[in-house]
């Protein structure tokens, strides 16, 4: 994934400490260390080409978006059955050894659903902060940010939910910001960006599931 | 506002800041410096996380200066500046080329005509830029100690007074003082840096013509940390080519880089450099082959291009070691060895 990724997070990250310094607060993150991607994706299933291979530790947070009726909709990323991918809604990982980290920050790349059983991913990207109310408790060096819940705006760590309170997500420069699908039919950077704060914010699309 | 999407404009930037300050509530009023987490910049190769550990270890351990030193090409300064915009958290700092004809006058300041006819005291950069970090490269390029010298007692935690007054005119006129720390409402010839501000320089440990010249005393003030060549030049090389996962396959680029390492310690910058011209020179080139009498061609003429000239003054029987290596490995025939003697004759002392 190429793009201004990195400059953006770099840019959010120092906002973000510098309201954190005062207090001593840290920000965590993962994925940001390489724009390259050791894990293969799978264009068959629209997520990653062995998902048992990045369970814990995740470079990136992948969601699905498909067009029907004009409309984009995004998704956690779900199989062809419908069933949810065991790591769908695992956002990222994080190490906390020194119990101070605030915040956590993350990548999320998009698989575009073009046909049946077929999906692009194009260079898109958003970085994603979390930012919550109290420092999370100290942690390992690597553990993972599991069961993102948009309703209870809440996500587990050391097998605790904690809520956070604001999500952000930001936008980066994209190249290609449209992608062609096999009916002809488009989807936009700005129709995913808004369906993918849709889909974080009360989450519609798991409710249908 | 709990989920928002921003966009990476400044104006979004500002609207984060101010969200997540309605979080976390207004700043104290007593401000406490915390050193910003370093981590490893994604497109600098060649630099070890052991480095990046060295510098967070210095840093949380209370030291303020650091200084890179090691042999050219190495990434040391890239490294001076993305360590300074990360610990400055308005991302700027003052980027300083050291020079042979500076002297403290240009760091620290001292009398210059201000206009009038009058002369005054004119800050150097130091004192311009005492509320950021200021990178200084090449710091062996100038006399060191006698640049540095007046902010000695400023590094050692003790307040400075230089032979310079506030107003020349005046008798009674207060002398330009140094303080190492914050001081409540300092004076106009009262000089504080800001929690923010550090000297991160960097010192090619090739052109050691000046290395002399730093006193213990100064050198103890700074954490040192050596930028040295990468581990493992063949890993390197392939993963500039974009094929790290190559195997074992001839690669004549590391070979002759461990050839010259042996002469004379060079980083990853000339080697990237070759890369590309190799593959301007010839698109498409494979690089991780035996090289056959075209490539061997374009071996020598990026050789000259990038690597002799950085091993200019080398003896003579370290030019015969580095011929003999680089013809075996390369395979080169007498016609071509014998250009690269004569080529490597002008560079020997």
């Amino acid at each position: 994934m190429a793009g201004n990724t990195l400059d953006v997070y770099r840019a959010v990250k120092r906002k973000i400490e510098n309201e954190f310094r005062v207090r001593e607060l840290t920000v965590k993150t993962a994925g940001f260390k390489q724009d390259g991607l050791a894990e293969t994706l799978s264009n068959s299933t629209g997520f990653w080409e062995e998902p048992q291979r990045v369970t814990s530790k995740p470079p990136r947070w992948i969601i699905q978006f498909e067009k029907n009726d004009e409309e984009v909709t995004a998704n956690f990323a779900k199989k062809q059955d419908g069933a949810l991918f065991p790591s769908a809604k695992t956002i990222g990982y994080i190490n906390n050894r020194e119990g101070n980290c605030s915040a956590m920050m993350f990548r999320i790349i998009a698989a575009i659903k073009t046909g049946e059983e077929q999906y692009e991913f194009p260079e898109w990207e958003w970085v994603m902060f979390l930012i919550f109310p109290r420092p999370l408790p100290s942690g390992n060096s690597s553990e993972t940010i599991a069961n993102f819940d948009p309703n209870d705006q809440s996500i587990l760590y050391q097998r605790r939910t904690f809520k956070f309170s604001l999500l952000g997500i930001v936008k980066t420069d994209v190249e290609n910001d449209s992608i062609l699908l096999s009916n002809g039919e488009a989807i936009t950077y700005l129709e995913a960006s808004e369906a993918l704060k849709k889909l974080l914010e009360n989450g519609t699309e798991v409710e249908n599931l | 506002m709990t989920t928002t999407l921003y966009e990476s404009s400044d104006d979004a930037l500002n609207q984060i800041g101010d969200d997540v300050r309605l979080i976390v509530g207004s700043p104290q009023v007593e401000t406490v410096y915390t050193i910003p987490e370093i981590e490893p910049k994604s497109d600098l190769q060649g630099i070890s996380e052991t480095i990046y550990a060295q510098i967070r270890a210095a840093l949380r351990s209370g030291k303020r200066h650091i200084i890179f030193y090691g042999p050219p090409g190495t990434g040391k300064t890239t490294l001076a500046q993305y360590i300074a915009q990360e610990l400055s958290s308005t991302a700027t700092y003052e980027m300083l080329t050291a020079s042979s004809s500076w002297t403290s006058q240009e760091l620290i300041g001292g009398y210059q005509p201000i206009g009038d006819g009058k002369i005054g005291f004119v800050p150097g950069a130091i004192l311009r830029n005492f509320d950021r970090p200021i990178v200084i490269d090449e710091l062996n390029r100038c006399p060191i100690d006698k640049v540095i010298g007046p902010l000695f007692s400023v590094l050692s935690g003790q307040a400075s007074t230089l032979p310079y007054k506030l107003d020349i005119q005046r008798d009674d006129s207060p002398f330009h003082v140094i303080y190492p720390g914050s001081k409540e409402e300092p004076e106009a010839h009262e000089w504080c840096p800001g929690q923010e501000w550090r000297l991160i320089a960097t010192l090619n440990t090739v052109d050691k013509s000046q290395l002399g010249q730093i006193s213990y005393a100064l050198s103890r003030r700074f954490a040192w940390i050596k930028i040295g060549v990468p581990e493992n030049l063949d890993q390197f090389t392939k993963s500039i080519l974009n094929r790290e996962d190559a195997g074992t396959v001839p690669n004549p680029i590391a070979d002759m880089w461990a050839a010259v390492n042996k002469v004379r310690q060079i980083g990853g910058a000339p080697i990237i450099d070759i890369i590309r011209t190799l593959n301007e020179m010839k698109p498409g080139i494979d690089l991780l082959t035996v090289p056959n009498e075209e490539m061997q061609d374009l071996l020598l003429a990026a050789l000259g291009m990038y690597i002799l000239p950085l091993l200019d003054g080398i003896r003579r029987f370290e030019a015969e070691t580095f011929i003999t290596e680089i013809s075996h490995n390369w395979s080169l025939g007498a016609a071509r060895r014998q250009a690269l003697e004569v080529e490597m004759a002008d560079i020997v002392a």
